[in-house]
Order: structure tokens, then C-alpha cells, then sequence
């Protein structure tokens, strides 16, 4: 994934291969960024659990800094994955726009 | 100081309450009556734990805490009993039918009705039934896991099931390659659900091990699988890697209590006590808020089960709109108070109605509101049947309350007896329903009393040793006819003429049809039973049974045959309110004959009357048919017309004649009681108000023609 000061874009390909680098990235940009973190899915095309998982703890992290993770360009994949684990809405139930 | 919803009820929502409870006491008591046939009934099972459980979460909701203590004992050993670890046998149904007792002596709000000592009893027994020591529990079945099981199993009914899955956090699933998303596919398979992933466990990024799967995940699933098949979606990850929980919903889909506190409630989130008292501050705001959010902000540790009843709560709505799209709402309650007044009002238009219609008749060269005369006078018929239908319902539900008395009443006397019905969906009016109670109660109490043999009599007389009950309901006309029939040893016309003499009913020398024999056990002390028991003997029934009929404008006969048993037969009218009638006038006055009894009208030529020789009879086609004068009947004073009308009326099977001056033609009357002054007067059924104001009587042609057969000399003078 490609992350600058807030934006952190997805690869083609998420899984468990990449879920360590991906919370490495994460919590750089919790630690250094401020303000929300923008996650960019457009090129998805492959993502399992466990990186939705990566990414749900990041939001996790972020709330309670007051900050928030927000989703930016779902693919399809994504959006199929989010939906099939239920994971298309926050843990607020809000539906991840 | 425990306050529970019970402090802000009004009266009326309290009587609601008391209504459902007693309508699952219903349900319940039928499904157990049937159970006693077919112990193995599932469905029937499941009726009684369910409306164990609806008694329960109603009575615990609005305060009732005594009854909900003790259903929940019944409701536990009616679960157990679903999965099989209890038997269903005949000891256990009596005790359930008393527990049903109990807990309608405790929602009467009577504290007289309750026996303290009976409950505890009762209680008692159920709770005993749940310790292992009891004996009662059999052999737990061992669900089978793994690939030994068979699969599928049947298909049930559908249900809402709530099933949650969590991996194991010890275990690195992600590592294995191990995904949730095939098991959550897995349901969707079963069935439709709502999946709600459940993050309290995920920690942040410092502490976060991506191998291992922290969410978890709640499903609200509605299938017609088994919980077996629901389980075997997961049978490669259960024993190792994962715990799952399948509970099923006891709240029917359709017709269950899917507010959001029952559901929290059913899964054991909250208390009745932290329900009612959050159902209290919801009611005392200004701003009432929804009560998930009053409940997670008390205790935000059950923010994730409200999310997920409230899951739940959408998936079961969006299955009842669909369903009721395709079956539309049957049935609204409506107090019996409204129900009566619209009656009034209806019956007050109809007189309105025919006023006007007199009105216009009298008006020359009224054309225009002839028409619209008629219209309304369509109209209003319609109106009238319509609720009149209202108010009608089948008289099943009163035959079905009576399968309990004649199970305990053949218990109490050592006797066998069925009880079968049929005609259940004919439909009588409301209030008749409710007067019929009391008479055939005690009809039957006396078929099973003095009618059914002993076993072992009924076997000495060639009889099975079973006896039957046999009620039966059937339109005839504009009436209703109920038969209560026993095979018991019937009435014995000799014992009963005897029984005539020696109380000074009849003379030795009279005689007297069976039929007219019969009758005789409808005077008031007359019975044949030498001793009296709790049941009957005091032959203080027969004449109360009939006065009852009669004052709901029916008649009662009855015929035997000794050795085979006995039918009573009722017939009433369909309805109280209003009827059809048939204007007559004779001399200056005016009566009514309801229209059902009315067969033909003739005239009464001269011919006719030379014919008779100075009876007062007629033939028609071949029948003779007695008549009577209602001049003569009422000694009415006035000029005899040339050319007479013969009303030919019919009652009970046998017809005769009412000789008028004019047939003035039909109308709507609305029956008015006769009030207290002529209540007595037999031979008028009731009154009504014409369209220009004027009271008229209604004949009771059952009476006239008891008048007319006996060939009574008495006359009334209106």
C-alpha cells in the first residue's frame, strides 16, 4: 500500500501475507499523521478478513484519538468481502461510506 | 421502593393484558387436551411451551411477578420435554392442566381464588421434574459431531435463531488460512440473516496480532433447519478452533412478541426488573427515547446484544411485511362495549330508516325520494348485516372449553367417556354465545352424570364401555340448532311420569305423549336422582336451563330412547338485534311475525271455512293446517272483514295459521325488550318502533302454536 501524510491506498492484493505490514503502516500514520486517515480500495481486488480486520482495529485506534478512518473508492472485491462479513458498516453500525 | 409497569397501566391496558393471558391459557389447555391423545405431538408441545413462555414474559413485563416466578418452572420442563430429556405422559399433563388453573386463579386478580397450597404444590412437582434425581429426564442424546452425523435432518417449522461464533484467541487462524467468511456464507445458505460483527474484543494497532481473529460474530438467522443442520455448518471448526452458541427464539415469527425488551429478555441481556423499570423512564419523558438507548446508556456493557436484538427485531419485520403482504391482517380486537353500541346505533338508523320510507310512501308525487329512499333502505340492510357478522362468532370456541370439563368431570366419577363435536364453525351471535355457557354446561354435566353408565353397567348393556358426548351446532333458517346427545341409558318415561304424579305435576289419569313426558323434567324440583350430588340431583337445573333458552328467545326439546340415550335439542335465533319482520294488522292494531316463520299466505275464503265444519283448520295442498284468529286470540274488538289473510307460520317443525285483516309487508324491526311490566306476556317475543312511531308487539309463534296444539281457551286482552 502507498501511504502519504493521510492516504493510505490498497494494493490489488490483501491478505494475511501483507495484514503486518499493513498495521506497521497504520500505526505510522496514527503516531504521525494528524486528523482522519483516508483508505483508498479502488484497486482491490483480492482481500481477506484478517486485513479488514487490520483495518477496523486502525479505526478503532483512531476513535479513540477522536479521529476516524474513512473509506475511500470500495472496489467491488471490497465491498463484496465487507458485505459478506458484515463488515460493511463501523462498529457504530454506521455503513462505511 | 420496586415499581413495575403494572404502576402505570391504565385499567384498560390491564384488561388487555389479563385478555392475552387468557387467551394463551386457551391455547394452552386445547393443545393439552389434544397431547392427552397424541403424547408425541411436537407441535402441540411446542404450543403449550410457547404460551408458557408468552404468560411468562407477559406477567414479568407488567408486574405480575408470581406468575411469572411459576410459569417459568412449567416453561423450563416444556423446554426440556422439546428436546426430548423429559417424557410427555399423562401425569404430566394433569399437572400442567392444574398449573394452568393456578395461574388463572393468580391473573383473576381474586386473592380468594388462589390456594396457596395447591400453587406451592404444583410448583413443587415442576421443579422436581428438573433435577437429574427426578427420573424423569431420559438418557441425554449425544448430538453427533464430526462427519459421523447424518445429514440433513427434517426441516422444522421456521424460527428465528440467534447463533454466535468466536475463534478461539489463543489460536493463530489467519496463520492456517483459516477464514470466518465461508461459515458466515454457510448460514446465509440456511436461511435469511443479519450478520453482526462484534469488535469489543479487537484491541488497537500496539496490541493487535493480525494471526489471530478477534471479531466475532451474531447472527440473527431465520431458517426451517434444524439447529443440528445450523451446527453442521461448522463441524470442521467447533471441537478445535471455535466456540459456537445456537439458541432458538421461542417467539413464533408471525405472531410472537418481537419488541425489542422481550427479545433482550428471551436471551437473558436483562431482568424483568431493569425492564420494567426502563419501560418507566421511557414513559415519563417528555421525549420518550427508544429503549435500547436508555438500556445501553445504564449499562454500555450490553451496547452489542441490543445492536444484535435489534438485528434480529429488522430481520423478523421485513419476514412479517413480506408474509403480510401475501396474507393480510385477519383479525382486530374490539372491546364487546363498542361492539354493542355500534349495534344500538345500527338498530336505531333502522328505525330512522323506516320512518323515512313511511314518510316518503305518504308523500304524493315523491319520485325523487323514492329513489333515494331505496337506496338508503339498501344500504341500511347492508349496514345491518354487516354488524351484525360482527358480532357473530363460531360456536366451536365455546364446544372446545367444554373437552376440559368432560375430561375431569369422567375423571372424578370413574367413567370413559369422549366427547366429539361438529358443526364448530357455525356461527352465532356474541351474547348468545355467552348466555349458552351456564345451560350446556349443565346439560352435559347431567348426560354425564345421569346419562353415561359405569363402565361396567355400559358392558352389561352390550355397550362399548366408553361412553359419547355429542355436540353439535347447524343453521337452520334464521336459527341456530345445538344438540347435546349422550349413548347413556336414556330417560325412562315411566320413572319420569311417576315422578309427574308424585310431584303433583300431572294426574294419574292423564295421558300423556312421551314427548309431553319429557317436558316434565323442566319444572322446577323435579328430579329423578335419589341422591344428590356435587354435579346434579338437586333438580334445581332443568327449569333454570330452560328459562335461560327462553329468555334468549330459543326453545329446548328433547328426545330419548331408553337404553340408547338422549338429545336436547336448542334452537335459537341468530341474532338478538333485528330481524325481518312481516306486518299484519287486525281490528286498529298491528303486530309483527318474524319472517323466518312465515311460509306462505293465503286467503281464507268462505269455501274454506264451510269446508271445516267448524274447525279451524285449512287445507293446504293436502295439509291440514290449524289456524287462529289473532282477533280472536287478543279479543280485539272490531268489524271481521269478508276476505281474511291466512298467515301460514311455521315453528319446531309444525305449522299454523294466523288469520289477519291486512298484510301490511315486510320490514327491518329492531327488537326492543318488553320490559318489565309485559316481560310476561307469553305469546309476544319482544317489541319494536315503526316508521311512524308506534310500538307494535313481535309474536312469539312458538308460543301461539304451544297455544294452538293445547287448544288452550285462554285469550289475552291487549
Amino acid at each position: 500500500m502507498e501511504a502519504n501524510e493521510n492516504r493510505l491506498v490498497l494494493r490489488n492484493r490483501n491478505d494475511i501475507d501483507n495484514a503486518q505490514e499493513l498495521r506497521d503502516t497504520l500505526i505510522t500514520l496514527v503516531k504521525q499523521g494528524k486528523g482522519d486517515v483516508i483508505v483508498v480500495g479502488q484497486a482491490v481486488e483480492l482481500i481477506d478478513v484478517a486485513t479488514l480486520q487490520v483495518l477496523w482495529s486502525a479505526m478503532k485506534t483512531l476513535k479513540n484519538r477522536g479521529r476516524k478512518l474513512k473509506f475511500s473508492d470500495i472496489s467491488p472485491a471490497l465491498q463484496r468481502v465487507m458485505e459478506e462479513s458484515g463488515l460493511e458498516k463501523n462498529e457504530n453500525d454506521q455503513l462505511i461510506p | 421502593m420496586t415499581s413495575s409497569l403494572s404502576d402505570f397501566i391504565s385499567p384498560e391496558e390491564m384488561e388487555q393484558v389479563h385478555t392475552d393471558i387468557n387467551d394463551n391459557l386457551t391455547a394452552l389447555e386445547d393443545a393439552l387436551l389434544l397431547l392427552e391423545k397424541e403424547p408425541a405431538d411436537g407441535e402441540r408441545i411446542n404450543t403449550v411451551f410457547r404460551a408458557m413462555h408468552s404468560i411468562k414474559g407477559i406477567a414479568g413485563m407488567f408486574g405480575m411477578e408470581r406468575i411469572a416466578e411459576f410459569t417459568h418452572h412449567v416453561e423450563d420442563v416444556y423446554d426440556w420435554v422439546r428436546k426430548g430429556r423429559i417424557t410427555m405422559d399423562k401425569e404430566l399433563i394433569s399437572l400442567t392442566l392444574l398449573a394452568r388453573d393456578q395461574i388463572a386463579a393468580l391473573a383473576s386478580g381474586n386473592p380468594a381464588g388462589v390456594q396457596e397450597e395447591e400453587l406451592q404444590r404444583v410448583q413443587t412437582a415442576f421443579q422436581v421434574m428438573l433435577t437429574p434425581a427426578a427420573g424423569h429426564e431420559k438418557q441425554k442424546n449425544q448430538e453427533p459431531v464430526g462427519l459421523s452425523k447424518a445429514w440433513p435432518t427434517e426441516k422444522t417449522a421456521e424460527a428465528l435463531y440467534w447463533v454466535r461464533f468466536r475463534f478461539d484467541l489463543h489460536n493463530p487462524i489467519f496463520a492456517c488460512a483459516t477464514s470466518p467468511l465461508p461459515y458466515l456464507n454457510g448460514l446465509k445458505r440456511l436461511g435469511e440473516c443479519q450478520i453482526i460483527p462484534q469488535f469489543d474484543l479487537l484491541p488497537e494497532l500496539d496490541d493487535l496480532d493480525v494471526n489471530i481473529c478477534y471479531l466475532y460474530w451474531d447472527v440473527a438467522l431465520i431458517t426451517d433447519q434444524s439447529e443440528l443442520d445450523i451446527r453442521s455448518e461448522f463441524m470442521f471448526i467447533e471441537e478445535d478452533l471455535a466456540e459456537l452458541s445456537i439458541k432458538k427464539s421461542p417467539e413464533d415469527l408471525a405472531e410472537g412478541d418481537w419488541r425489542l425488551g422481550r427479545i433482550l429478555l428471551d436471551q437473558g441481556v436483562i431482568s424483568p426488573q431493569t425492564l420494567a423499570e426502563t419501560v418507566r423512564q421511557q414513559r415519563i419523558g417528555s421525549h420518550p427515547e427508544p429503549i435500547g438507548a436508555l438500556l445501553t446508556a445504564a449499562d454500555p456493557g450490553i451496547a452489542a446484544p441490543v445492536v444484535t436484538a435489534l438485528a434480529g427485531q429488522k430481520l423478523v419485520k421485513s419476514r412479517q411485511e413480506v408474509s403480510g403482504k401475501e396474507n393480510e391482517v385477519t383479525s382486530v380486537r374490539v372491546p364487546s362495549a363498542k361492539l354493542d353500541l355500534l349495534v344500538n346505533q345500527v338498530g336505531e338508523l333502522v328505525i330512522a330508516q323506516a320512518r323515512l320510507r313511511q314518510l316518503i310512501v305518504s308523500m304524493k308525487e315523491a319520485y325523487a325520494l323514492q329513489g333515494v329512499s331505496e337506496e338508503i333502505t339498501l344500504l341500511t340492510e347492508n349496514l345491518r348485516d354487516s354488524t351484525m357478522s360482527i358480532r357473530m362468532l363460531p360456536i366451536g370456541t365455546l364446544f372446545n372449553k367444554f373437552n376440559r370439563l368432560v375430561r375431569d368431570l369422567a375423571s372424578d366419577l370413574q367413567k370413559s367417556m369422549i366427547m366429539e363435536t361438529s358443526g364448530g364453525e357455525t356461527e352465532l351471535d356474541k351474547t348468545v354465545i355467552e348466555h349458552l355457557n351456564d345451560p350446556l354446561v349443565h346439560l352435559i354435566r347431567n348426560s354425564i352424570d345421569h346419562g353415561i353408565e359405569s363402565p361396567e353397567q355400559r358392558i352389561a348393556a352390550g355397550k362399548k364401555p366408553g361412553g359419547r358426548i355429542f355436540l353439535s351446532a347447524n343453521h337452520a333458517g334464521a336459527d341456530v340448532v345445538i344438540r347435546v346427545s349422550d349413548d347413556g341409558r336414556g330417560l325412562d318415561p315411566k320413572v319420569l311420569r311417576a315422578k309427574g304424579i308424585e310431584k303433583g305435576l300431572i294426574t294419574a289419569e292423564q295421558t300423556l305423549s312421551p314427548r309431553e313426558i319429557f317436558q316434565l323434567i323442566f319444572a322446577p324440583g323435579f328430579s329423578t336422582k335419589s341422591s344428590v350430588s356435587n354435579l346434579s340431583g338437586r333438580g334445581v337445573g332443568m327449569d333454570v336451563v330452560k328459562k335461560h333458552i327462553e329468555s334468549l328467545r330459543g326453545t329446548l326439546h328433547i328426545e330419548s330412547v331408553l337404553g340408547e340415550g338422549c338429545t336436547i335439542t336448542i334452537k335459537l335465533p341468530l341474532t338478538l338485534a333485528i330481524i325481518d319482520g312481516f306486518l299484519v294488522q287486525t281490528c286498529e292494531e298491528r303486530f309483527v311475525i318474524p319472517l323466518t316463520t312465515v311460509r306462505e299466505c293465503v286467503r281464507l275464503t268462505k269455501e274454506e271455512i264451510d269446508k271445516a265444519h267448524g274447525e279451524q283448520i285449512i287445507n293446504i295442498r293436502n295439509e291440514i293446517v290449524p289456524y287462529v284468529r289473532l282477533r280472536d286470540l287478543f279479543k280485539l274488538r272490531g268489524v271481521q272483514p269478508d276476505k281474511e289473510q291466512v298467515v301460514i307460520t311455521e315453528a319446531d317443525s309444525q305449522r299454523v295459521g294466523l288469520v289477519v285483516d291486512h298484510v301490511l309487508g315486510q320490514s327491518q324491526v329492531v327488537i326492543k325488550s318488553l320490559g318489565s311490566v309485559f316481560r310476561n306476556v307469553p305469546l309476544f317475543s319482544g317489541a319494536t318502533i315503526l316508521g311512524d312511531g308506534e310500538v307494535v308487539p313481535i309474536l312469539d309463534i312458538g308460543k301461539i302454536l304451544e297455544q294452538v296444539t293445547n287448544s288452550s281457551n285462554d285469550v289475552y286482552s291487549l
